[in-house]
Order: structure tokens, then C-alpha cells, then sequence
């Protein structure tokens, strides 16, 4: 599993409160993990201070899944 | 278009004839013909009108009755012409905003600005706080508004061309918090009304006019987070056509965490409701902003 990976798993975590070994790809941050507004905006304020990034609006706007975010952080990783 | 509801196109159609006839008169008349509308609803809406009571008594239990039925009666009136007024207002020229408007206290923003960390422009559901954009926007070449859609999509985009002149950009209130972070960082300024109720997932409980309500956090985790200082500003109807915007001294971020998130979220509650004692008719009492206050 990629450093991204991980970092993006642990604050997916710890933000929506749910067990890593229980995020799946499919589930949307809303619907399925409760993340409100303000916590979806800590979630991605803790993704740019780990990982040293500023999130664009445009990428913040298709960050709806956990696989959106997964997928995301690969890129970066890649770049 | 083809498939929106029926009743959108028959609201678009009644707010289009709605617009002409108001354009058709002038800015003073609209602002007297909103204001015979708000007594109209006045009237007619008796839920609403006894809600507004009832926040009047428990807001402001050092008036009398009779003092409550005033105010209410002038909030209705008063919101009826804003609503009239924003539309009307599509028509001013950059020449006529400056005409219409005073200003006092623009050193406050100024300073604010000096920081170099962006600014928030924060403002109540008080007065006339749609048009002070306008005069914001032209002085600043712009700024950048959280607002809600209207229910009507077709509604929506005549009134988001209207908000949008003299720079202003509107951020749709999904996503908001971090497309205001992206803001900030580039030295911007955002504008938002922070007085609305929020549902209690999304919000923290502070006081507000005495009692505790579900107020949105994020204003106040973005200025700890950026170190934004947060400007007050508060339009006013004056005379028969004209506005007077009143700003004041920055609520500059300190405090850490959710402490330091609370302790500032309920001074800007403070700071608005303080302007809410001075002109209570200027006010939106008829929103259930204390709803749901005891479930935490």
C-alpha cells in the first residue's frame, strides 16, 4: 500500500469515525459515511497539511467517494 | 428547460411580469411597494407572524406586547420591500451604487485587508445585506459570496446574474467551506451571513439573543486556519431610496482548536445580535433560528 494510500485511509478514519478495515471504494462520504459539511472540509484540510498538497476547487468538487479521494492520492504520489 | 416542473414555469413566468413592473417605476417606489407587500404578508401568513412573536418575546423580553406586534409588523414590511429592492436594484450603474450608499468605518476593512491573510465580510439577515455587495464589489473589484440556490433553477440563475455584477462571484453553499480556504489563500475576501440556523450535525451551540443556537463553525475554523480576520458590515435602508453600510473593527482570530472555534463563532454571534437590539425591525424573525437547540 502506497504512503498516500495510508495517510488517506487513517484521516477517512478518523474523520468519518470508521474502522479503516471497513471504507470501501463505493461509499460515498455523505450518504454512507455521515461526514457533514465541516468535517468534510477538516477532512480535506487534514489530506493538504499531510501530504503537502493545496486541493484544487475543481479536484475537491469530484472528492465525493472514498475511492474518488483514494484514486486522488495515488495521482499525487505519482506525480 | 423542458422538463422542469410546471409550477417552476409558472413561478418564472409570475416573477418575470413581477420584475418588469418593478423596473417599470423607480428604485423609491419599489422600496414602498415592498414594504405594502411585507404588510400583506403580514397579514396573511399567521404562522409565520406568531413565530416572529414568539422570538420577539423570548429575544427581546424587555418589550411589551405591543412593542413585539410593532416589530414584527416591521420585519414583514421591511422584508418585503428588501425582497423588491434586490430585484429593482438590477438596474443601478456603477455611478448610482455610489450614489446611494454611505459608508462608515471602510478604515476598519482597510486594516483588516493590511494583514495579508484574505478577510471575511460577515454580515447578519439584517437590513439590506444582498445590495451592500453591490458597493462591495465595485470599491473591491469583487468578492466572493456564499449563497444558497433558490429552489426555482430558472429564478435562481436571473437572481445569480443580479448578485453577480460589479465582480462578485457567488460560491454555491455545497462545498463551500474549502472553495472559501482556496479563497483566502489567494488574499480574497469571502462574504457570508452567518446568522442562519444550521442543523445540528453541521453546527455548534452558542448563545444568540440569549439563547443557545445551532450556528455553522466554519467561518471561525477557517480564520484560526488561515488567520483571516472576520470585518462586521451592516447595510441599512436610508431615506427613501438610499443605504447606509456601517463597518467595524475586525474579530481577529485567536484561540486554538474547538475551543478557540466556539469562543470566536459566539463573539460573532454577539456582534450581530448586539446590531440586532439597535434596529430589531431590521431583522429576519421569522425563521426558526432556535429550532432544535436542545438535542446536542
Amino acid at each position: 500500500m502506497s504512503a498516500n494510500r495510508q495517510i488517506a485511509l487513517e484521516v477517512i478514519s478518523r474523520i468519518s469515525g470508521t474502522d479503516p478495515g471497513e471504507l470501501a471504494p463505493e461509499q460515498d462520504l455523505v450518504a454512507d459515511l455521515g461526514v457533514d459539511s465541516p468535517r468534510a472540509l477538516e477532512l480535506l484540510v487534514e489530506l493538504e497539511d499531510r501530504l503537502g498538497v493545496e486541493i484544487s476547487d475543481e479536484d475537491a468538487a469530484a472528492l465525493n467517494t472514498v475511492g474518488d479521494i483514494l484514486a486522488y492520492v495515488e495521482r499525487l504520489g505519482e506525480r | 428547460m423542458k422538463h422542469a416542473p410546471v409550477r417552476h414555469r409558472l413561478e418564472y413566468v409570475a416573477y418575470r411580469a413581477a420584475k418588469g413592473a418593478i423596473l417599470a417605476g423607480t428604485h423609491e417606489a419599489a422600496r414602498r411597494h415592498g414594504r405594502h407587500l411585507g404588510r400583506l404578508g403580514h397579514r396573511v401568513m399567521a404562522g409565520r407572524r406568531r413565530l416572529a412573536l414568539d422570538n420577539l418575546e423570548k429575544a427581546l423580553p424587555e418589550l411589551d406586547a405591543a412593542a413585539r406586534r410593532r416589530v414584527a409588523r416591521e420585519c414583514f414590511e421591511h422584508y418585503g420591500s428588501t425582497f423588491v429592492e434586490s430585484v429593482s436594484a438590477a438596474r443601478f450603474t456603477p455611478e448610482e451604487v455610489e450614489r446611494r450608499f454611505t459608508v462608515h468605518g471602510w478604515e476598519h476593512l482597510e486594516a483588516a485587508e493590511a494583514a495579508g491573510r484574505g478577510v471575511f465580510l460577515m454580515s447578519g439577515h439584517l437590513g439590506c445585506w444582498e445590495l451592500a455587495t453591490y458597493l462591495l464589489g465595485l470599491r473591491l473589484g469583487g468578492l466572493q459570496m456564499v449563497a444558497r440556490p433558490v429552489d426555482n433553477p430558472w429564478v435562481d440563475r436571473d437572481l445569480a446574474a443580479i448578485r453577480e455584477r460589479f465582480g462578485n462571484r457567488i460560491i454555491a453553499k455545497r462545498g463551500a467551506g474549502h472553495r472559501m480556504l482556496n479563497v483566502l489563500r489567494r488574499r480574497g475576501r469571502v462574504a457570508i451571513v452567518i446568522d442562519q440556523r444550521v442543523h445540528w450535525r453541521e453546527g455548534i451551540l452558542v448563545p444568540f439573543l440569549g439563547r443557545p443556537a445551532w450556528t455553522s463553525p466554519v467561518v471561525a475554523y477557517l480564520s484560526l486556519r488561515t488567520g483571516a480576520p472576520v470585518v462586521p458590515l451592516f447595510c441599512f435602508p436610508e431615506g427613501e431610496g438610499g443605504y447606509r453600510l456601517e463597518l467595524s473593527p475586525a474579530v481577529v482570530p485567536r484561540g486554538e482548536g474547538e475551543a478557540g472555534v466556539e469562543a470566536l463563532t459566539g463573539e460573532y454571534m454577539a456582534v450581530v445580535g448586539e446590531e440586532i437590539r439597535r434596529r430589531p425591525e431590521l431583522w429576519l424573525w421569522m425563521h426558526r433560528r432556535w429550532h432544535g437547540w436542545d438535542r446536542s
